[in-house]
């Protein structure tokens, strides 16, 4: 019996780590969302019974979250935004990683090294430079306009919802590359050369060997960025700052961070874990498929 | 909101966490009854029963059996004395000078919005003596027990203050408070790009030539009663959820008009052209001449604002409950209300402080304000005749917050 949980026991610190450090803040903001309110602080009061949780904030959020009403435009707007951009990043990423993984040779460490440079500095630093050069008479108008291609000043930072996906897109490339990365480096390259040997074209060899091989990665990659792109709020505050282009997480900073209605922003918080989580189901039951799979072969 | 509120900064992005409550006196059920209630004269009651002050119905601030001031007559503490303020708002050489006065130490802590700050001092986290809080935050601040009532014979500067804020309407006889800056809110807006200078708040609606330039300010109390102003509306503290659905619909208007944007940058946006027409604070235009870009002359901003139903904020500054050090604390008080400390920290802020010695006309004429920005200086009669934005009931905050989130939503 000893013997036969000896080796999971090795399991019990990341399983008590999952417990201590993921649900219980996931309970806690269960609590908060069906919680009340302090009246004279708006500070949110949790309640820790599930017998005597209030659901009147969570249905209020739910209706405004059908078609037509409030949080419905912005939830569609979110999920827009964040498809387009998942598209850009991997458009952007993939064939870097690609470069990385299957031809840089003498310049990978390198190359590998200026990859990382981007996470030495914060998010928000980056998105801050972004002004400076998006301004009226920032950089990259500046080149446009000598080089010919603008003849005035282009709005980038007039409330526009493509500046916004590209801010995204720059934001969170660097969280795709380096995962994708990874999962391109651990082809064997026989399994290429091999295609290539059978008389396949490098085009063909690479749709129907490495593309498909690299399917899990790219998921992977995907959800890495998919799931805090979803909760972005600050490149709108920063990049757009127009109510044309406000994604969930404002609504969330909305409600939360200010006034008497602190439960709605977490009972919106609960709804979009609740999509992510549905999401992330589909992801698993793509890895355990996979992993099966693998077994059996 | 307060014209320090910068929630995109050049700083760091702060959250406020949810703090702890403070001790509630009484029971949940009864504060929230009693903010449901309007008292029988007019003003509405805010938390812990305390009615929210209106310019009409003026609220003497009650003093609690458990939150008494000190005694006057006391040794001052050796300090250091705890400061907790809006980033970048006391001139640095006022401090020194406070410092080299009473031979202690000032010790400094920022906050970026008030929800952060208030958080703070809930959470019982930090200890500190000194905070500024605005009207808003007054009333809740009281019924919390979080500031401590303060003792005038510490405060005998509190006569070089204008007669009319000596004895304000929301704390009367000053129980909890003195005042720091005075400021308005108006519109900031680029001679040189526009075709006219705004004359009133329709030249929001009437910018479509200047579609994606145009900003007002991110802060749902400012920007509707802004709407509110417009419909020719004056009770920018009503409750009334149709006015404020009203007022909301005038902004989603803005929208679709002009691509409006929110945020609070307009003290950087208007100088440098990013914005040509924005919703401002009149302090942010007096320190326009620091944020112009190079070889770009100062003349080109300027500042408008109603001559009549401005909107005028007042910040203050109270003594916190717990404060280690009230003797000093109440020392720094008087010292920021003294004539010539008052008019050195002006001189590096730009909002003006409240104080008779400061003559509008002398400050333009001495160069501390250009002349072109000269609207930006608050007399006394304006404040007089003014509009201030004041504490809601929890009913009143739910209404606005969701005319706020519609226009947000897009």
């Amino acid at each position: 019996m000893i013997r036969r949980l000896f080796w999971p026991s090795f399991a019990l610190p990341g399983a008590i780590w999952l417990v201590l450090l993921f649900l219980i803040p996931t309970y806690a903001v269960l609590a908060v969302a069906f919680g009340t309110t302090d009246p004279i602080f708006n500070n949110p009061v949790p309640v820790w019974n599930p017998l005597h949780w209030q659901f009147a904030s969570m249905r209020s959020v739910l209706h405004e979250s059908l078609p037509g009403r409030t949080f419905w435009t912005v939830d569609v707007r979110t999920f827009a935004y964040v498809a387009i951009s998942l598209a850009g990043c991997l458009a952007v990423g993939y064939p870097v990683a690609y470069y990385l993984a299957r031809h840089a040779r003498r310049t990978k460490t390198l190359l590998l090294v200026l990859l990382i440079i981007p996470f030495w500095v914060s998010y928000l630093m980056r998105m801050l430079a972004w002004i400076g050069l998006l301004l009226p008479d920032g950089l990259v108008n500046r080149t446009l306009m000598d080089v010919g291609v603008l003849s005035h000043p282009y709005g980038w930072l007039d409330g526009q919802a493509s500046s916004v996906i590209l801010a995204l897109i720059y934001g969170y490339v660097p969280y795709l590359i380096l995962p994708l990365y990874a999962t391109l480096d651990r082809i064997p390259g026989s399994v290429l050369e091999a295609g290539r040997d059978l008389g396949a074209s490098p085009i063909r060899t690479f749709l129907h060997v490495t593309l498909p091989l690299s399917r899990h990665g790219i998921l992977a990659a995907s959800v890495l960025i998919a799931l805090p792109m979803f909760g972005d709020y600050y490149t709108n505050d920063i990049i757009s700052a127009s109510p044309r282009t406000t994604m969930i997480g404002n609504q969330i900073n909305l409600f939360f961070q200010e006034g008497s209605q602190r439960t709605i922003g977490a009972s919106l918080v609960i709804v979009l874990s609740v999509v992510l989580a549905v999401l992330m189901s589909y992801y698993l039951w793509v890895t355990v498929r996979a992993s099966r799979t693998t077994e059996l072969a | 909101m307060h014209p320090r509120e910068r929630r995109t900064t050049r700083r760091h992005f702060l959250f406020s966490s949810a703090g702890s409550i403070a001790a509630l006196t009484g029971a949940d059920t009864l504060l929230r009854a009693a903010g449901a209630l309007a008292a029988s004269d007019g003003a509405p009651i805010g938390p812990g029963g305390i009615p929210l002050a209106r310019r009409n119905f003026p609220v003497t601030l009650p003093i609690y059996s458990d939150n008494e001031p000190i005694a006057s007559g006391k040794n001052t503490e050796k300090g250091p004395l705890n400061v907790f303020n809006w980033s970048d708002y006391v001139n640095p050489a006022t401090i020194k000078g406070f410092e080299k006065e009473y031979g202690v130490k000032v010790k400094i802590t920022t906050f970026e919005n008030e929800e952060e700050a208030l958080a703070k001092l809930t959470s019982g986290q930090a200890s500190f003596d000194v905070w500024f809080p605005t009207v808003e935050y007054l009333s809740r601040a009281v019924a919390g027990k979080l500031i401590q009532p303060v003792n005038h014979s510490y405060l005998p500067n509190l006569k070089n203050v204008w007669p009319s804020l000596q004895n304000p309407f929301y704390d009367v006889h000053s129980r909890y408070t003195v005042p720091y800056t005075v400021y308005t809110t108006g519109i900031a807006y680029r001679k040189d790009k526009l075709k006219q200078a705004p004359t009133g708040w329709d030249a929001f609606w009437k910018a479509k030539p200047y579609a994606g330039k145009v900003a007002i300010l991110d802060d749902q109390r400012e920007a509707l009663s802004m709407a509110l102003l417009h419909r020719g509306i004056t009770n920018i503290n009503t409750e009334d959820a149709k006015l404020v659905n009203a007022a909301g619909a005038d902004l989603r208007q803005l929208t679709k008009l002009v691509n409006v944007k929110t945020n609070v940058t307009d003290y950087t946006d208007v100088p440098t052209g990013a914005i040509w027409l924005a919703q401002g604070w009149s302090g942010d235009m007096a320190g326009a001449i620091n944020y112009m870009p190079k070889g770009v002359p100062v003349s080109v901003v300027g500042y408008w604002r109603p001559s009549k139903n401005a909107v005028i904020g007042s910040d203050m500054i109270a003594i916190l409950r717990g404060a280690k050090n009230p003797v000093l604390a109440h020392h720094f008080l008087n010292y920021l209300l003294d004539n010539k400390h008052g008019v050195q920290n002006f001189s590096w802020l730009g909002y003006m402080p409240p104080l008779s010695v400061i003559n509008p006309d002398k400050v333009i004429a001495e160069g501390y304000i250009p002349k072109n920005l000269g609207s930006t200086v608050v007399r006394e009669s304006d404040f007089k005749a003014g509009l201030t934005i004041l504490p809601l009931t929890a009913q009143g905050q739910a209404e606005w917050q969701d005319a706020w989130a519609t226009f947000k939503a897009g």
